[in-house]
């Protein structure tokens, strides 16, 4: 099947993680059921999910949609909180789980910000994302950053994947983070707003900003939206009974 | 243990039509994933087409003929006895009252160019009643024919060199994924995109124009964009004047269409409708797509035509980046299977689709009393629900060949397994890209399960007719229905899709239109004979539109428009595109659900003369108040049941339906508070 070679591949720094281009992804879910076809999941079990943000537009404010999976952080709350020493953070960055050692306590799911290992109530082991690492290894990658129709998903140090938005940056350098992109500053997780607050955990997930940026700007209050709707209403907009 | 890749293609009614490669292990699929040799599809595939690997062995897929019993439900049985039944029976009805008593009715849920060998039995037959036009896209398709000639646009990929992208009644972020890929490389590039949609969509949020006109103002909207481009001067003079008909009385036309004016009867600003006019014309190249949306309603072939024509009117024809881009039949140039037998001396009776539920329980001389059904599911997707089913009650046999127990499969007195797409090698066209695509067997169909093309050959023994059409080397067969010269051309489509049409990438690159008059057609004559409208287009309002006399009582304007994650009914019954669903609610405006009480969550019903279906409540500040909206396709019990309320017009222009000409009204349902879609932080 279909090679592509990660230009930054984890195990080069230490680091791994995912990357979101919040301009391209339309939160269709083709990462999530590639995920789930790629490591063969049941379907009580899921590694990635989409989660939309402001689906109903409030406020007249556009939709922005966030492909999750477990975030590989850089001090990971799952290892910290693991009794039992079946999860632990290789040497590149990926955060792996030996289900063989798992006893099923369920403290990582706890202990993790993110919600991301996921139980299996019939094997009684948790489970999560390994990056695909068995993919990696052989110069693929990931199953869902492979399967993104728009370009949206990539890797931390790998956001080229997004459709070069961030062609240049080196993350290695120090530079991802506070990077001057053409679509904008790249964003750590912690950075957006309403994000859950990931404490010290350091997610490894990187966001790109959609081309002009996030557009809270453009969000206004609920009562000045109802009073500019209202008065449109009073010119025969409106369509209320009457 | 052994992986094996195959190369086949996604065979939906979607634009994208994706090559895929399709991993199989141990007799199973097991992977599958975009085929990278497919320029338009670009290696991806999208979740839809991922999928597949759940919905082939779906514990719920059909895998033995059934027969409804006296209780309601079905029974199996096995194939010789369901079609020595069903041979048995439609020959009565063939002999007592003629073969037009028997429906014969395909939908598209699946394409293949082998469906054509049912005519090696229908044929034979005497000739079946059938449905023409259909439920989707022929206005569209035809005004554009009248314009231009043809339908034909660009290589998807050119979308790239486009300075202004504008989509009309499209939205491909949710429903050509590929597409949006391209618009949004042409946007990182510097493009402009602006959206008219009544809605705000996943594409409208990257818009940097949106106008969201009152449903069935496209006309007026398209005539005063041309007049604001006339006025100020910015149209191609050459063009119109080298390549255009009848440009004066076009002339004439817009002029009665001034920004104000345009703006009363579509409810925009003014000031948009000249700023997207500017931008529009001063953007080249500039790409203009329709979507399918602005033509369902019955004046929707004008009002398509009165937009294809600003591409003309700009000189955005026959270059890269530009044009007009609705439906690209370049790869419909295939052949009917080779040795079917000639077909009855009289023409079949036929009638238009949308009207399915009247013609079921209304049509005379002789009354229709069988009907089969395959590649479609009428009782969910077809306007006028209610009518539909009336319609199925009185029929003494329904046959529906299926894969899942659908909506209208419930209905039937027979249910015929059908084997998915990676189980019998057919050549598929597409409707975007211009490729004819192989799809490669990939599986044998499960046990008890049967081709089209295996019972259509058991029918013919039975009934004692020929089976010529059906005796010949499959690999032959498909070879004989490529074009004539480019049948070699099969074992090169083992490797990668091909380009058979010989239009070239940029359409119309040569300047020579396929109209009567070798010219784009701002004056039509044949759109006057043919149709017997308005030679140039012009406005109408719709009569179950927004001023139109039953918006008193019911003054919501309903749409049902589509999705990523389902074809029409399809797909919404998998466990895998359930997870990833959007939540069937009723979009309305927080003023129109103020003023009848409904708050987020609310069940409501939506009702009109016609009927009444249910969905929860979502105020929706992006949608334009005097609007409503719930996804169509009803896949599994639980979906709104729309088409109970949608009407079963016909349009303008061919024969095709009018889902969004549809006025409700919403009110509160009085039970217990449903949950908002599930929604948190992230």
């Amino acid at each position: 099947m279909k090679t592509g070679t990660p230009a930054w591949g984890p195990g080069r720094h230490g680091a791994a993680g995912f990357a979101l281009d919040l301009g391209r992804c339309v939160g269709c879910g083709a990462c999530v059921l590639a995920c789930r076809m790629e490591n063969r999941l049941p379907g009580r079990v899921s590694w990635r999910r989409i989660v939309p943000l402001n689906l109903a537009r409030y406020l007249g404010g556009p939709t922005y949609f966030f492909s999750l999976a477990c975030h590989h952080c850089q001090d990971p709350p799952c290892v910290r909180g693991c009794p039992s020493g079946a999860l632990r953070k290789r040497p590149d960055g990926v955060v792996t789980l030996e289900a063989d050692l798992c006893m099923g306590c369920r403290y990582c799911e706890m202990a993790c910000p993110f919600k991301a290992p996921a139980y299996d109530s019939d094997a009684g082991v948790m489970t999560k994302c390994h990056l695909c690492h068995h993919r990696l290894d052989s110069g693929l990658l990931p199953a869902c950053v492979e399967a993104c129709p728009v370009g949206a998903l990539g890797f931390e140090d790998d956001t080229a994947a997004g459709g070069d938005v961030a062609a240049g940056v080196d993350v290695a350098a120090g530079g991802a983070p506070d990077a001057e992109t053409r679509v904008g500053r790249v964003l750590r997780a912690e950075e957006v707003p309403g994000f859950v607050d990931p404490g010290e955990a350091k997610p490894g997930l990187v966001l790109v900003p959609p081309v002009g940026g996030i557009r809270g700007a453009k969000y206004v209050s609920l009562e000045s939206l109802l009073a500019a709707a209202a008065d449109a209403a009073s010119e025969g907009e409106g369509s209320g009974h009457g | 243990m052994s992986l094996r890749t195959v190369r086949t293609v996604c065979p939906r009614n979607c634009y994208c039509t994706c090559g895929m490669l399709v991993g199989v292990e141990d007799g199973r699929i097991v992977g599958i994933e975009g085929d990278p040799v497919n320029p338009a599809t670009g290696g991806k595939v999208c979740l839809k087409g991922l999928s597949y690997v759940e919905r082939v062995v779906h514990p719920d897929r059909l895998t033995t003929p059934l027969r409804r019993n006296a209780r309601g439900g079905f029974d199996p049985v096995p194939w010789d006895d369901a079609l020595a039944d069903i041979a048995r029976r439609l020959e009565t009805i063939r002999r007592e009252s003629g073969p037009s008593a028997v429906l014969y009715y395909e939908g598209s849920g699946s394409h293949g160019a082998l469906s054509g060998l049912a005519a090696a039995f229908w044929r034979p037959f005497g000739g079946p009643t059938r449905a023409h036009g259909d439920l989707c896209w022929p206005a569209g398709l035809e005004a554009t024919r009248l314009t231009y000639g043809d339908n034909r646009h660009n290589h998807p990929v050119l979308t790239r060199e486009s300075r202004f992208i504008l989509l009309w009644g499209h939205n491909p972020a949710e429903t050509n994924v590929h597409q949006w890929n391209l618009i949004l490389e042409a946007r990182e590039r510097g493009a402009k995109v602006a959206v008219v949609d009544p809605r705000s969509t996943d594409t409208t949020d990257a818009a940097d124009l949106h106008l969201r006109p009152r449903p069935g103002t496209d006309a007026a909207l398209a005539l005063g964009l041309g007049h604001v481009i006339l006025a100020e001067g910015l149209h191609d003079q050459r063009f119109v004047a080298a390549r255009g008909l009848g440009f004066e009385s076009y002339v004439e036309r817009v002029a009665a269409y001034p920004p104000e004016r345009v703006a009363q009867i579509t409810g925009l600003e003014a000031e948009e409708v000249r700023e997207l006019a500017r931008e529009y014309a001063t953007g080249r190249p500039a790409l203009l797509v329709a979507g399918f949306g602005l033509q369902r309603h019955h004046h929707a072939g004008q009002a398509m035509r009165a937009v294809a024509l600003l591409p003309a009117l700009t000189g955005n024809l026959g270059v890269a980046g530009g044009g007009w881009q609705y439906a690209n039949l370049a790869s419909h140039c295939l052949r009917p299977p080779p040795s079917l037998p000639p077909p009855p001396e009289v023409d079949p009776r036929s009638f238009p689709t949308s009207r399915l539920g009247w013609v079921l329980q209304h049509l005379g001389d002789p009354p229709l009393r069988a009907a089969w059904f395959e590649k479609a599911n009428p009782v969910s997707q077809h306007p006028r629900t209610a009518e539909v089913r009336r319609g199925f009650e009185g029929l003494e046999l329904v046959v529906v060949v299926d894969q899942f127990l659908t909506d209208t499969a419930r209905m039937a007195h027979y249910v015929l397994p059908a084997k998915t797409l990676f189980e019998e090698e057919d050549l598929v066209t597409a409707y975007w890209h211009p490729y004819v695509q192989l799809r490669q067997k990939v599986l044998d169909p499960p046990e008890g399960v049967r081709t089209e093309t295996e019972v259509w050959r058991e029918l013919c023994v039975r009934f004692g007719f020929g089976t010529d059409a059906f005796d010949v080397d499959p690999t032959k067969r498909l070879r004989a229905m490529l074009p004539e010269g480019r049948e070699g051309a099969l074992e090169e489509l083992r490797d990668r899709p091909l380009d058979l049409s010989g239009c070239g990438d940029v359409a119309w690159a040569d300047g020579r239109f396929l109209t009567p008059s070798g010219k784009v057609e701002f004056s039509s004559e044949e759109a006057a004979r043919l149709w017997g409208v308005e030679p140039v287009p012009d406005y109408q309002p719709l009569e179950e539109g927004h001023a139109g006399e039953a918006s008193r009582r019911f003054p919501l304007q309903l749409l049902t428009c589509k999705t990523r994650e389902r074809i029409h009914s399809q797909f919404g019954n998998l466990s895998w595109i359930r997870e990833v669903d959007r939540p069937r609610v009723l979009d309305i405006h927080p003023l129109d659900a103020a003023a009848r009480g409904l708050a987020d969550g609310d069940p409501a019903r939506i009702w009109n003369a016609r009927g009444a279906a249910e969905a929860p409540v979502r105020l929706n500040p992006g949608i334009r108040p005097g609007v409503v909206h719930v996804i169509e396709g009803r896949c599994v019990p639980e979906d709104p049941w729309m088409n109970l309320v949608t009407a079963d017009g016909v349009t303008d222009m061919g024969w095709g339906a009018t889902f969004y000409e549809c006025l409700v009204e919403v009110e509160a349902v009085s039970v217990e508070r449903a949950d908002p879609e599930p929604e948190g932080r992230p």
